[in-house]
């Protein structure tokens, strides 16, 4: 009788665990088809299309070959690599020296307030990149706002050559980039107890002092987050640098474009793309053994 | 008292409309325990601030060692302070947090070592110096806090509800190695804390606060036995109140007449005029009861239950209009049974005469909510 009830209290155990399992499964299904499909498939398709051979006339011959992963390391492609990492270094310092004290902010001023000011941070985000990097082209160019304004004033005597030059570009990308990277700092200060800057000046440490010893110390997950956030799509985004870099800077993004646009030459474009994706994938592990969370980064 | 280490004159503090500190005046002397004892938003918090420099003081001057430090920032202070959740800084070990104020103001090296070592020492962390902050447990975590602000040798420390966050038994257990740390260095602690027992454990005096006015400052044995006023009374361990008028001030023994009865207690330096509105307090523990009426006391209630707290029983007597009445015995041997008819009367001087009810100005302190809001 005791094992009897042992055994039905255990079948009936087992059928609910794998009433449980079938619903996980059914749950489960839908992302890991979309996974499937649109993730895994794309990338393995890409990995493959870079070891192809170009055709003539823009075809792709299924031929294995490594001669595109080659043809990166030739010095005309060296210098775009070298060319981009000199912007987003650029682009990523200036914008979390912008973003930081913005961030500080926010974090320090009263609750309504802070939701106000951190909307009309994200505004921008809900503006076409197009329109605002057009918007940059009209205040930017030689006879244009900035440059009539102060030609009026007197201040300069001819019209400064803004746009079409690396400044553009930067300009451009920290305006682009800096919603996304005060966010997590915003959210690192604001965690921070305010009692330990008190100990800090309490323990005979004026504001400089405290700032270098604890207050950047204790914020620097979010300064981490928020080059990873800056740094690696300015590698990759394209826009800025054809807009407001006209055809005086390339980056990576734009080799990538022009591979698949007007080179005509996919296998290249996606041992670019490989290459690129492996540069992302190095500092995302690079940021996760400086302790940084992955949740920082919206993932 | 010899030349205070610190004094407040005068001290007042308004956040907008809010009348935090009112005219506070209190001297500090060297080597004392002074705790600032008061309900939560009373203004404590706020005035241990305006020590430390973390609040300057609306009017008023607030002088150590006989210097005003008004313009003064905390950094540049003799004083030091323990902060209510300990303020640790995570970025650091135990030894680098102890070391910090050390380290600011550029001690040689191996005097930071041998001071920080000894003072850890002291707190009983010895061998802990490796650690980081977020393995150490409550009450470790209390005494790095305690040692980062003692290593600086302070005049004075600030400790702002330090045991707070602890359990009951480690807190009693901490306020005990406090005070003998106190005796030990000699240095002067100004405490903070909303809970009466540990004031009267620690203090060499107290200060009640309320509404941010100090309504008493003395030692812990005068405040229990001669409370100047019914919120102290009330406020400091626990009183029976009647609210009462003079009939008669007669050979150190005043009679008054209550609500509930005729009643005496023992007359203060100043002689009571008939008609004289007061308060009485009793406390608990010497409210005596007898079955039949006792001389120059009128006071009868019925027994309504009996309250067993451990150490001591809670007798709950209600008066003949209603109200309640307590009283404290150690054993269950002489308790009345309830529902026993009882006369209450006490030692003539067991009896408080209180002349006022608080030294807040009730009219205008009604709208005053006080203090931060981290003190609630």
């Amino acid at each position: 009788m005791k094992n009897n009830t042992a055994d039905s209290v255990k079948k009936h155990k087992e059928k609910r665990s794998a009433k449980a399992k079938i619903s996980s499964v059914v749950m489960c299904a839908p992302i890991t088809i979309w996974s499937v499909l649109f993730i895994l498939l794309p990338v393995a398709m890409l990995l493959f299309m870079s070891f192809m051979t170009k055709g003539p006339l823009g075809r792709v011959l299924y031929q294995f070959t490594f001669d595109n992963y080659a043809e990166i390391l030739k010095p005309v492609y060296l210098v775009v690599v070298k060319q981009s990492f000199i912007i987003a270094f650029w682009t990523t310092l200036l914008t979390i020296l912008l973003g930081y004290p913005l961030a500080a902010f926010i974090a320090r001023v009263k609750k309504k307030t802070s939701g106000v000011l951190t909307v009309l941070l994200m505004l921008p985000l809900w503006v076409s990149g197009l329109v605002i990097l057009y918007s940059f082209v009209v205040i930017l160019n030689s006879s244009g706002t900035l440059n009539s304004f102060l030609l009026a004033l007197g201040i300069i005597k001819e019209p400064l050559e803004l746009l079409y030059t690396n400044f553009a570009v930067i300009l451009g990308m920290v305006y682009m980039f800096l919603p996304f990277a005060v966010l997590p700092m915003y959210s690192s200060i604001e965690k921070l107890d305010p009692g330990l800057m008190e100990a800090s000046k309490d323990l005979g440490a004026g504001p400089v002092k405290t700032f270098f010893k604890v207050t950047l110390p204790l914020t620097s997950p979010g300064i981490f987050a928020a080059v990873i956030l800056t740094f690696i799509p300015c590698i990759g985004y394209y826009m800025v640098t054809d807009m407001l870099g006209g055809g005086t800077s390339m980056m990576v993004g734009n080799l990538i474009y022009r591979q698949y646009t007007i080179a005509r030459n996919w296998p290249f474009g996606a041992a670019l793309s490989i290459i690129l994706a492996m540069i992302i994938l190095l500092m995302v592990f690079i940021y996760t053994r400086f302790g940084g969370d992955l949740d920082d980064l919206g993932a | 008292m010899s030349k205070p280490i610190v004094s407040l004159v005068n001290v007042e503090k308004w956040y907008g409309t809010n009348h935090v500190v009112k005219n506070m005046n209190i001297n500090i002397a060297e080597g004392e325990f002074l705790t600032l004892l008061g309900p939560s938003g009373c203004g404590k918090t706020t005035t241990l601030r305006m020590i430390s420099g973390f609040e300057l003081p609306t009017t008023g001057v607030i002088r150590v060692q006989g210097e005003s430090v008004e313009k003064k920032e905390p950094y540049q202070r003799d004083v030091n302070t323990v902060f209510q959740n300990y303020a640790l800084f995570p970025n650091m070990n135990v030894f680098d947090n102890v070391a910090y104020g050390l380290k600011v103001k550029k001690v040689p090296k191996e005097e930071i070592k041998e001071r920080v070592l000894k003072i850890l020492k002291l707190v009983q962390l010895e061998g802990f110096e490796k650690r980081r902050i977020n393995q150490m447990s409550g009450g470790q975590k209390q005494r790095v806090a305690i040692a980062r602000a003692l290593v600086n040798r302070p005049k004075v420390l600030l400790l702002d509800e330090p045991l707070g966050a602890l359990d009951l038994k480690l807190r009693k257990q901490m306020q005990i190695e406090l005070k003998r740390l106190q005796r030990k260095l000699g240095i002067t602690f100004v405490y903070v804390t909303h809970d009466q027992e540990e004031a009267l454990t620690m203090s060499d005096r107290i200060a009640i606060i309320n509404q941010g006015i100090l309504e008493q400052i003395d030692t812990a044995y005068n405040i229990y036995e001669h409370p100047k006023t019914t919120f102290v009374a009330g406020f400091i361990g626990e009183s029976d109140i009647f609210d009462a008028v003079v009939l008669e001030d007669k050979d150190g023994v005043v009679t008054v007449g209550t609500e509930v009865g005729k009643a005496r207690a023992v007359s203060g330096e100043e002689k009571l005029a008939p008609g004289t509105a007061v308060s009485i307090s009793v406390r608990p523990e010497n409210m005596l009861f007898s079955s039949e009426r006792v001389e120059g006391f009128h006071i009868k209630g019925v027994v309504k239950e009996h309250i067993y707290v451990g150490n001591l029983i809670k007798t709950i007597v209600v008066l003949n209009d209603g109200t309640e009445v307590k009283i404290n015995r150690f054993s269950v041997d002489d308790l009345p049974k309830e529902g026993d008819l009882i006369y209450l009367y006490w030692k003539v001087e067991k009896g408080i005469v209180l002349k006022e009810k608080s030294l807040v100005d009730t009219d205008s302190a009604r709208d005053i909510k006080g203090g931060r809001e981290d003190e609630e």
